[in-house]
């Protein structure tokens, strides 16, 4: 690993102050499970992807490291470790569908320090982004390795120059359940949606959502479900636990006599961006959930986009999609 | 859901940072408001200072800003926290931060400050033991111990929010720590088994020491063992999933006369030390004015080096060396650590011209500090010339193919132009023949691939001058005299100027059975004068050390309609990677495995091994059996399907017994002939019926068993293999041990072998106090250091326990007369002092004991011998070889779950009853046999190494690779189903590899009953099972 300074933080507007002055090759650091492990000590960069040399930590900043239900809404702080979503008795209760998700990430060491923010604003895992050696479009490059590599992990929707897949698997829960996130940036404090955080490699190859250099996630904002909302948290590895998600599904919906009202269906690790099925959830719409969910999940099918290794990825968004949602019925 | 396993509150760090004390005189880190001012051009390196409660006390660590806590904390003395990788994937730097276990390697140091850390050492003062500590040690649940420290912790900060965990709360906390000896049962136990006895709950014994402690440091006690203890050598807390199964003794062929140490469950002589997390491992020192290396690896699969300049790298403030090929003396060897003359081919030299795959070594630095070197790589200047490469051994071998090994020096290479290192040949009977007799032909063709050992220590060596100018060699290795041997003509030194210390070892699997980078560290210290401590990242270890051979296997099988097999053909192809290492040996190994379990009159054998540019393969627990067995029992698994036969009965019916020679075992020897080979003792039938038994092989038959109505799309099947490995390496493995006498009656035992975690240590120490009537706290054992123990190949072929047993059982014979003959000189007794024995004197309970019913107590024996009359010390040194190499037996059973949709093999249930002769410590063969089950089933299912198109290295990390981990690794369960061999140590043989050989094949198999598809690629990850699951239904 490189050298670097490294500042505390004690507000979150010190930190935004310390971003905006220290330009792009600053770093908000919380857990450090993917900067400092990933990025840093494997030294991924490239044009596009400069090497910090400023790292602030955000640790040290109380505001953002808690969970608090105001309004029958659920807000959670940033830095708030993993561990703490996924324990969490308020959250198990409200929102299971994200505790789940929290829960299913890596292991309890990682769960113990890696945060919400960090798991949200992580990096893709590609192994060819991780890799020193390949010069990809994500690091300024000009070529995408898993288009002629080993792309059995990769995505099968949505892929367009890169075909990286989301890594976040509470990014994917989060979604489902309508979400906004408060980012603060030198002008201060704005709330976006979930919806319009996640930017594709169709936009801007060299990013994964809007968050500026400068700006910092502050919290994350959950809203109350919809009473009876049914929720359903699926994530398929490659072995059982600790790994990344071949694919993963949340269900959020209201369903009445068994029929679908509304609701949220959205996939990781089938496309650069977590992926709202939107039209499973349109041929679901008003219509009996058990006899009209398979023919809905495989909807997916004429979206899907495989490429050489991956396209058994399909089938198993299809088939796990039914699942989840079958699932959220019987919750 | 998770289990409440974190205590980390925001407000005891609020209550730290704001203690006066620290206030007072705690520089905490540059504020960002300071730092405003004068932060305009950035400074590196600007040290800091970081203040935190490290083990309750207040201390300031200074560090650098881009330090992990794991390097500052080992820095200061706290050796408890382990490296093993640098992603927080293994958990072994895992310290409690707050109460909340958390890895030290992906926290940065400055991040610890104001934060209250917790490491292993102020767990139990001094030397008391915590009862997690003892649980772990009574328990068996500490192999090479390197996780141990980490595992411990996880399992206090369960108990401090939990004071009755269930066995899935305890999976799940240890589950961020990972163990590649245990395979997590005895973890497990011991966490359940401390939970217990924290309660205040009576926690049931455990046959063997007792209290370890005492067993260890008592005096002149008998060792706390009841005879409860001594009638009943099963044991472990009753209630758990995963409780062992001991059966004894079912198929003794000989009587076994009782026994007091041997065939006990004794604790490992070395576990109090790893339990408390001292400094035991090779890296676990720090010495004045050491250097760090760091190693430059190539880019490219294939290229010549055409320039190479240091200069900018060696001016760099801080770098002491940089070597290159242009630095070195060019000397040819063979880095695998076998006996001399080494198999061919001698392909390596230290630095090259040449690179031949994708991590490769270029240079190396030695500097300041590990920062410095690595940044010094950077400077390097090399200029390669990129050349054609080739991955596919099949392609390689076709003419035309780019030429890995063109280097005029290289010799024994059997055909360059080719990239062939060697072929193996070997027949019996008439093939062709008899193929055309039998009445069904069956061809198949498997595929196992590249996999790692992934012990969690990586390599690490520490190379120093001594005072009289020898180079000492403190290293993690699995061979030192092989090492100090091979190093030699590298290094420019005779033997006799170097000294190879092995240590505690965190686990090797074979990866530490070769010369990896002790040549490199010594020339750093030869150029540099100075200590040099060169240790592998973890990428490093998948990048540049060894693995298992990939290879391809096809089988034609000639069976008879009534089952009989009656010819059996095995090609292979194996891919050895760049260099030859082990290639030959493994792919004998392979040939002598796959061709030996069954009898059949008319077998043949054709093996090609092949260099490609990838990762170098070579020694991997197993060593060719695995990929052997892999198709063997997944062929006979099919030939039974296809013609109507019970697997295990047709397996039964063509397998080898007692009385049976192995047909090609003098044809395959370690890479030189070998010898006939008769088996003398065979617990087959008896292994297949218990473990049959054990699993629940009557629920194939049963439909309703294999559907789930709440799970629908799931299918249940199970599935066997049966398999035999070999005990050493017949005529060739030697082992030696010397044995002197205390003033105490107590006994110095100095072995070559190398205890890498296995239990050797304790072990060797059990035949020694069996012999001499003493217990295993009267044996201090002494292990591995090419000047204070006499040779030994080392640790690997599963030979420690047969063949250095065999030494130390020799060895104790020869003391053992030597005491009587000073006994009958103390009392007079006549006649007898030139044949001792034959007056009828025995040894047990520290005594040696007259027909008449007189004693005399070693103690006395000890001080007479020493300080009385005609004095002289009682000592003797032995070695032992055999021309034996008797087959273990062994039958695997798995019970998996398929998702039909997704193609998920879920591994439910792992039995193993194996024949390993008389097990001289039942609870570390059961250790053996739970490690080397989960092992073996990541191969099966879940590991791989996998490479893009340019022959790079992609899976670089434990979060990659797949190793499984608490939370996941199914139920198991050990069956000990003993035969009596003859030519063993107390009628012991082998237990080390052989759990590696059959679960895959017993997975495969379980696949194809559950859903009846069948895999012949391992590993099998759901896209394969899914996508044979859609030909089976499109077909």
């Amino acid at each position: 690993m490189k050298s670097f300074e490294l500042y505390d933080a004690t507000t979150v507007e010190e930190a935004v102050g310390l971003l905006d002055q220290h330009g792009p090759t600053s770093k908000v650091v919380a857990g450090g499970t993917d900067l400092v492990t990933g990025i840093m000590k494997d030294w991924v960069q490239g044009p596009g992807m400069p090497y910090p040399d400023v790292l602030i930590d955000l640790t040290t900043i109380s505001e953002i490291n808690r969970i608090a239900v105001e309004d029958g809404a659920l807000r959670i702080g940033a830095a708030t470790p993993l561990a703490d979503i996924a324990e969490s008795a308020e959250v198990q209760a409200g929102w299971p569908v994200l505790s789940s998700a929290a829960h299913s990430v890596a292991s309890p060491l990682i769960r113990n320090f890696g945060t919400l923010g960090g798991n949200l604003n992580q990096r893709p895992r590609c192994w060819f982004l991780r890799g020193e050696h390949f010069p990809c479009y994500k690091k300024g490059g000009d070529f995408c390795f898993a288009v002629t590599g080993n792309n059995r992990m990769h995505a099968i929707i949505g892929g367009e120059l890169c075909y990286i897949v989301h890594p976040s698997d509470t990014a994917v829960a989060l979604l489902a359940l309508g979400a906004a996130t408060t980012i603060a940036g030198p002008a201060g404090r704005r709330e976006v949606a979930f919806d319009e955080y996640f930017v594709g490699p169709r936009e801007d190859v060299l990013r994964e959502n809007i968050l500026q250099h400068n700006e910092v996630m502050v919290d994350v904002k959950v809203p109350q479900p919809a009473a009876g909302a049914r929720m359903a948290w699926i994530k398929l590895k490659d072995r059982q636990v600790y790994d990344f998600a071949l694919t993963s599904v949340a269900v959020v919906a209201s369903v009445e006599n068994g029929v679908w009202q509304d609701g949220r269906i959205v996939l990781g690790g089938v496309a650069p961006t977590p992926w709202r099925a939107t039209m499973v959830e349109q041929a679901l719409a008003g219509k009996d959930v058990q006899s009209a969910v398979r023919s809905a999940s495989a909807l997916i099918r004429n979206e899907a986009r495989p490429l050489s290794l991956n396209a058994y990825k399909v089938d198993i968004a299809i088939g796990l999609t039914e699942r989840a949602v079958l699932q959220a019925m019987a919750a | 859901m998770a289990p409440a396993i974190r205590g980390r509150s925001s407000s005891r760090r609020e209550e730290i940072r704001s203690c006066p004390l620290l206030c007072a005189t705690a520089i905490v880190r540059p504020s960002p408001l300071k730092q405003r001012s004068d932060c305009a051009p950035l400074r590196r390196r600007r040290p800091i200072q970081v203040s935190l409660s490290l083990n309750g006390q207040l201390r300031i660590l200074d560090c650098q800003p881009g330090e992990t806590l794991l390097g500052a904390l080992r820095r200061a003395g706290l050796w408890s926290v382990k490296h093993g990788c640098e992603t927080g994937e293994c958990g072994a730097c895992a310290v409690l931060i707050d109460g909340a276990l958390m890895p030290t390697c992906v926290l940065l140091a400055g991040q610890a400050a104001g934060r209250q850390v917790v490491t292993l050492e102020c767990l139990a003062p001094g030397q008391s033991l915590h009862p997690l500590q003892q649980a772990f040690i009574e328990v068996g649940a500490i192999q090479c111990g390197y996780c141990s420290p980490a595992m411990i912790l996880a399992a206090q900060a369960l108990l401090a929010g939990n004071p009755r965990p269930s066995e899935s709360d305890v999976r799940e906390a240890l589950s961020g720590v990972l163990c590649r000896c245990t395979g997590y049962k005895k973890p497990i136990e011991a966490v359940l088994r401390a939970a217990a006895a924290l309660r205040g709950e009576p926690v049931p014994p455990i046959g063997g020491g007792g209290v370890p402690f005492e067993a260890v440091f008592g005096h002149g006690r008998d060792g706390g063992r009841t005879p409860a203890d001594l009638a009943a050598p099963g044991g472990g807390p009753s209630g758990i999933r995963t409780r062992p199964i001991v059966a004894f003794p079912v198929t003794r062929m000989s009587p076994q006369p009782e026994t007091d140490v041997v065939g006990h469950r004794e604790p490992k002589v070395d576990a109090v030390k790893l339990a408390k997390g001292r400094a035991v491992f090779a890296g676990d020192v720090e010495l004045p004015g050491m250097l760090h290396a760091a190693l430059l690896t190539s880019p490219h699969a294939h290229a010549r080096i055409r320039h190479i300049d240091a200069s900018r790298a060696r001016a760099l403030p801080g770098v002491h060396a940089v070597l290159t090929h242009q630095d070195i003396p060019r000397v040819v060897y063979a880095s695998g650590g076998q006996s001399f003359p080494n198999p061919p081919p001698y392909d390596q030299v230290s630095l090259d011209n040449k690179v031949r795959y994708a991590g490769d070594r270029v240079a190396v630095v030695a500097a300041e500090t590990p920062e410095i070197a690595r940044e010094a790589l950077g400077l390097i200047d090399v200029g390669y010339e990129p050349l054609p490469a080739v991955f596919d051994p099949l392609q390689a071998m076709q003419p035309g193919a780019p030429r890995i090994h063109d280097e005029p020096d290289a010799v024994e290479i059997l055909d360059a132009n080719r990239n062939l290192v060697a072929q193996v040949h070997a027949s019996v009977g008439d093939l062709e023949r008899g193929l055309a007799e039998s009445d069904r032909i069956f061809e198949r063709r498997y595929y196992s691939q590249q996999v790692q050992q992934a012990s969690i220590e990586p390599h690490v060596v520490i190379t120093y001058w001594d005072e009289d100018d020898r180079l000492v060699v403190r290293t993690s290795t699995q061979v030192p005299f092989h090492v100090r041997r091979m190093l030699a003509p590298l290094l420019g030194l005779p033997v006799k100027r170097i000294r190879v210390i092995k240590p505690r070892i965190g686990g090797g699997f074979g990866g530490k059975q070769e010369m990896l980078i002790e040549d490199l560290c010594g020339h750093l210290t030869l150029a540099t004068g100075r200590p040099v401590r060169f240790e592998y990242t973890r990428e490093m270890e998948f990048t540049s050390a060894r693995s298992r051979h990939p290879q391809w296997i096809t089988y034609r099988a000639g069976v008879q309609a009534d089952g009989t097999l009656n010819a059996l053909e095995m090609c292979i192809v194996e891919d050895c990677g760049a260099y030859g290492t082990h290639g030959l040996t493994v792919c004998s190994v392979s040939g002598l495995r796959g061709l030996s379990t069954y009898r059949c009159p008319n077998m043949r054998l054709h093996a090609d091994i092949v260099y490609t540019n990838k990762p170098v393969p070579g020694a991997f627990r197993g060593y060719g059996a695995p990929q052997a067995l892999w198709a063997l029992e997944s062929l006979v698994d099919e030939v039974a399907a296809e013609m109507g036969f019970d697997p295990v009965e047709f397996r039964l019916r063509n397998a080898v017994r007692a009385g049976d020679p192995l047909a090609l075992a003098k044809a395959l020897g370690e890479g030189r002939e070998g010898f006939e080979q008769i088996i003398q003792s065979c617990g087959l039938p008896d292994c297949a019926a218990q473990g049959a038994a054990a699993i629940g092989w009557d629920r194939r038959a049963d439909p309703g068993w294999r559907r789930d109505p709440a799970r629908p799309h799931l299918r249940r099947g199970l599935g066997m293999a049966v398999c035999m490995h070999g005990t050493a390496i017949a005529g060739l493995d030697m082992g030696a041990a010397s044995i002197k006498m205390n003033d105490d009656g107590s006994f110095n035992l100095l072995v070559g072998a190398t205890d890498l975690g296995t239990g050797s240590d304790t072990v060797l120490a059990q035949i020694a106090a069996e012999t001499l009537g003493c217990l295993l706290a009267d044996v201090v054992t002494y292990s591995s250091d090419t000047d204070l123990t006499p040779f030994d190949t080392g640790a690997y072929a599963s030979s420690t326990t047969y063949i250095s047993g065999g030494a130390v059982m020799k060895a104790a014979e020869q003391v053992r007369e030597k005491i009587f003959a000073r006994v009958a000189l103390m009392l007079g007794v006549s006649g007898s002092a030139q044949q001792p024995s034959a007056a009828g004197m025995y040894l047990r309970n520290r005594s040696v004991w007259l027909p008449d019913g007189r004693s005399v107590s070693l103690e006395a024996v000890a001080l007479h011998s020493l300080h009385t009359f005609d004095q002289e010390q009682i000592m003797a040194t032995a070695s032992h070889m055999s021309y034996h190499s008797p087959p273990p037996f062994a039958a695997q059973f798995a019970e998996v779950e398929v998702d039909t949709e997704t193609g998920q093999v879920t591994v439910t249930r792992l039995v193993m009853a194996v024949d390993c002769g008389t097990a001289i410590n039942p609870q570390t063969v059961e250790g053996q046999v739970e490690g080397g089950l989960v092992q073996a089933l990541g191969y099966a299912v879940s590991e791989e190494m996998a490479y893009d198109q340019a022959g790079c290295l992609l899976t670089r990390r434990f979060g990659d690779y797949r190793v499984f981990q608490a939370d996941e690794a199914p139920e198991l369960q050990a069956i000990l189903a003993p035969s009596y061999e003859p030519s063993g140590p107390f009628g012991a043989k082998a237990v080390a590899e052989i759990p590696m050989d059959g679960v895959a094949p017993a997975v495969a198999n379980a696949v194809f009953d559950a859903v009846g598809v069948r895999l012949r690629s391992l590993p099998l990850t759901p896209e394969k099972v899914w996508l044979a699951l859609k030909q089976a239904a499109v077909g």
